[in-house]
């Protein structure tokens, strides 16, 4: 049964209302059209092909072969490099993720308050989120954690011989997560901003209660602001477990030493564009897809345990 | 505004045809591309090469009066860059291929036949070519491949000014155990000269592809059949990872923790801690001599014992290869022939792709006088090689993960043994298993 027949059964009243309706709306979908179309250009058909290659033997240099699950089945069964890398990114991400969002908080304390030049200092604190994700700092990381790099300089002028923190797969994933905690500009800037929202009244009134410093921070602060950690968990936790390259210029994009630096992405990089392997490189990214939308859907239902919200 | 009628049914309909609007000027782009005039080229360079190949492509053009569309890139995202435009429908005329893919290439399609093309006096004409050359250009019974060059590999390059310093000469005819005992030797001499500071006879080569090949060559074998399936053996592989392994112990070999990911200045030659390096000596001699005022030197890969032949492998770093899809196969090899049988167009190239694969043209070069030391120790060195130079069999398609570029198994398993992660036995074993899956 076609619409226009149901349409015919359809009393005037509607149908007339839905033809104001649709005259109303025009406007509006017609400026939509240019985001419709970059939205099924560039995200949609792109994500429905990439979920049918993942289905399929595909290298890029010739026509993808339809293979069912087997691409699922040997990632999980199989590949003896997928659960190291997987390992690797968890490990980068429940560790790297609550130590930025510490510093940034930590950071933004410091710098939430009245001084001479204290934008100027917020700017500098900022710098590092600016420049963070790009292949220059990566460089300069190796740089900095090479071993007689600056790390192992300093620590030789006080008499302590520093480790190869590039060099073996128990210090290598340590700078990746460095590097990452380093980058707590934007996160600063967010709670920041939240920490210069929460009145002044209740702070005054927990003072009057005879709370100290700590209990204004553990009682009154950490509270109010659990909305923005909240929010900058899960930002952080899906840019972690995107991350690829700071991993792919330290370790030259090999995942070395012995794969401690094999982000997921760096191997999905790997086995799509150097083995050829785009349809398994596809399912990679379905999965990690997958691993992302339960972590959040996770933090989302953890949340009202221990998220304040003033509606509630 | 009142008269525009767009309800939600109109509005998908015209956002579906515009969306298959753009994905048709998708498929179009490529008949446009290939109705432009130009013949396109791609290729990657480091240092000045991708100026070099650009003066190159200038005169074939001023020569030929076929107007070319320059591609240079740097190495990273080449091939990316070079499968994204494959898949897509729209490859480049030309491009450039090496060992660790050059096999996918053929073998998926992509890459033409150049069996009426390259031969004997045909467009590419290869009369002058060395049977190095020639012997580079075919998988399995088809031409696919113009080589760019020749070159040794692997050159094991060495600082002779340290070398001597320590009162160390190498023999080119030394043996796998002489190998052995020389770096044991220069560990020691090299450790008490700089005064207990970290010192070794040799960087780990264990997970570089050309050392295993050299080695597994050096004991008569090919790694690979010409049905694609391994050659070398479990044996042989055991072999390779206890040298490195025994040499960890006993203290020549550079330990893992002393090891650095980067370029020519990462390595322990550069750093000064072992005075060996290993790469194509075309590339290799002159990289490295950037870096260092010491004065470096070739030696070839030891022969496997005191009853082996000296076997060395003089072939192309990189190679050309053209388009199954391109409408103008004439002219990319007209483009091709030039690039590397005219005299212009190698002295604009340069060495970084290797000597010329002509030995008259070779000849010309050294005896005229315009070669600088460096460029000079490098065609010294291919003619040292040739005699002892025996052909390889090409990668097969399917080969990446084990012994590809960057992230190989490998190299991989090499680090695990070094960091006691796994055992030699257990590594082989993984080896071969991935090689029945991935061959």
């Amino acid at each position: 049964m076609t619409a226009d027949v149901l349409m015919k059964h359809e009393p005037t009243a509607t149908v007339g209302r839905r033809r104001r309706i649709a005259e109303a709306n025009g406007p509006a979908y017609l400026m939509l059209i240019p985001w419709f179309v970059g939205f099924l250009c560039l995200t949609a058909i792109p994500m429905a092909a990439s979920l049918y290659l993942s289905f399929t033997k595909y290298s890029l240099l010739a026509p993808p072969k339809w293979l069912g699950l087997d691409n699922y089945t040997y990632m999980f069964n199989g590949d003896y490099r997928y659960w190291p890398s997987l390992s690797v990114t968890a490990f980068y991400v429940f560790t790297s993720v609550p130590l930025s969002i510490a510093v940034a908080l930590i950071v933004a304390l410091g710098l939430n308050r009245k001084m001479r030049g204290i934008g100027a200092l917020r700017s500098v604190y900022y710098l590092p989120s600016l420049l963070g994700g790009s292949v220059a700092i990566a460089v300069m990381w190796r740089q900095i954690f090479g071993n007689h790099g600056v790390v192992n300089s300093a620590l030789a002028l006080v008499g302590i011989t520093g480790p190869a923190w590039l060099a073996t797969p128990q210090s290598a994933p340590w700078t990746l997560v460095f590097l990452h905690v380093w980058q707590f500009g934007s996160p600063m800037v967010i709670f920041l901003a939240a920490l210069k929202q929460i009145p002044q009244d209740l702070y005054d009134a927990a003072r009057i209660d005879g709370a100290g410093a700590w209990q204004l921070f553990r009682y009154v602060t950490v509270p109010i602001l659990t909305p923005i950690i909240f929010f900058n968990m899960v930002m952080q936790m899906i840019v972690s477990f995107q991350a690829f390259t700071p991993a792919f210029v330290i370790s030259n994009g090999t995942g070395a030493p012995t794969d401690s630096t094999l982000f997921y992405t760096l191997y999905l990089y790997v086995e799509g564009f150097s083995n050829f392997h785009m349809g398994y490189a596809a399912a990679m990214a379905w999965v990690l897809l997958f691993i992302i939308a339960i972590l959040t859907a996770i933090a989302f239902g953890t949340a009202r345990f221990w998220v304040f919200n003033p509606d509630a | 505004m009142s008269d525009l009628k767009l309800n939600r049914k109109q509005f998908l309909r015209m956002g579906a045809s515009a969306a298959a609007l753009a994905a048709l000027s998708n498929v179009l782009g490529p008949v446009s591309a290939l109705a432009a005039d130009a013949l396109s080229v791609a290729w990657w360079g480091e240092g000045d090469q991708n100026k070099r190949t650009g003066e190159a492509l200038k005169a074939f053009t001023a020569k030929s009066g076929i107007a070319t569309d320059p591609q240079g890139t740097n190495f990273n995202g080449y091939f990316d860059r070079l499968a994204t435009q494959v898949a897509g429908g729209n490859p480049p005329d030309v491009f450039q291929v090496y060992l660790a893919n050059m096999a996918q290439y053929a073998a998926r399609g992509t890459a033409a036949d150049l069996g009426d093309l390259l031969g004997d006096g045909k467009a590419i004409d290869t009369s002058d070519w060395s049977p190095a050359a020639k012997d580079s250009t075919g998988l399995g019974g088809t031409n696919y491949f113009v080589p760019l060059g020749l070159s040794t590999q692997p050159a094991i390059i060495y600082d002779k000014t340290l070398l001597d310093g320590l009162g160390v000469t190498l023999k080119p005819d030394w043996t796998l155990a002489e190998f052995k005992d020389t770096c044991q030797q220069i560990g020691k001499a090299l450790s008490k000269s700089k005064q207990g500071a970290e010192a070794f006879g040799c960087d780990d080569f264990g997970g570089q592809v050309p050392v295993l090949e050299a080695f597994v060559r050096s004991k008569g074998r090919n790694v690979f059949t010409d049905g694609g399936q391994l050659a070398m053996t479990k044996d042989d592989l055991t072999e390779w990872y206890e040298l490195w392994n025994e040499g960890r112990t006993d203290g020549w070999v550079v330990p893992p923790q002393a090891q650095q990911q980067g370029g020519f200045e990462a390595t322990a030659l550069i750093r000064g801690i072992a005075p060996f390096a290993v790469a194509a000596s075309s590339k290799g001699l002159q990289g490295f001599q950037s870096l260092t005022k010491n004065d470096l030197n070739f030696n070839p890969w030891p022969r496997y014992s005191g009853d082996s032949e000296r076997i060395e492998l003089v072939t192309p770093v990189e190679w050309m290869v053209i388009s199954s899809s391109t409408a103008r196969k004439e002219d990319a090899a007209k483009l091709l022939s030039f690039l590397v049988n005219d005299e212009a167009a190698i002295t604009a190239m340069g060495i970084a792709h290797g000597v010329p694969l002509s030995a008259k043209m070779r000849k010309q070069f050294m005896d005229g006088g315009k070669l600088s030391p460096v460029e000079l120790k490098i065609y010294q060195n291919v003619e040292d090689a040739l005699p002892h130079s025996k052909p390889r069999v090409i990668f097969p398609a399917g080969s990446g993960p084990l012994l590809g570029p960057g992230s190989n198994l490998l190299t991989l398993l090499n680090q695990q043994i070094a960091f006691k992660q796994t055992s030699v036995q257990a590594a082989v074993d993984r080896f071969f298993s991935e090689a029945a899956r991935n061959l």
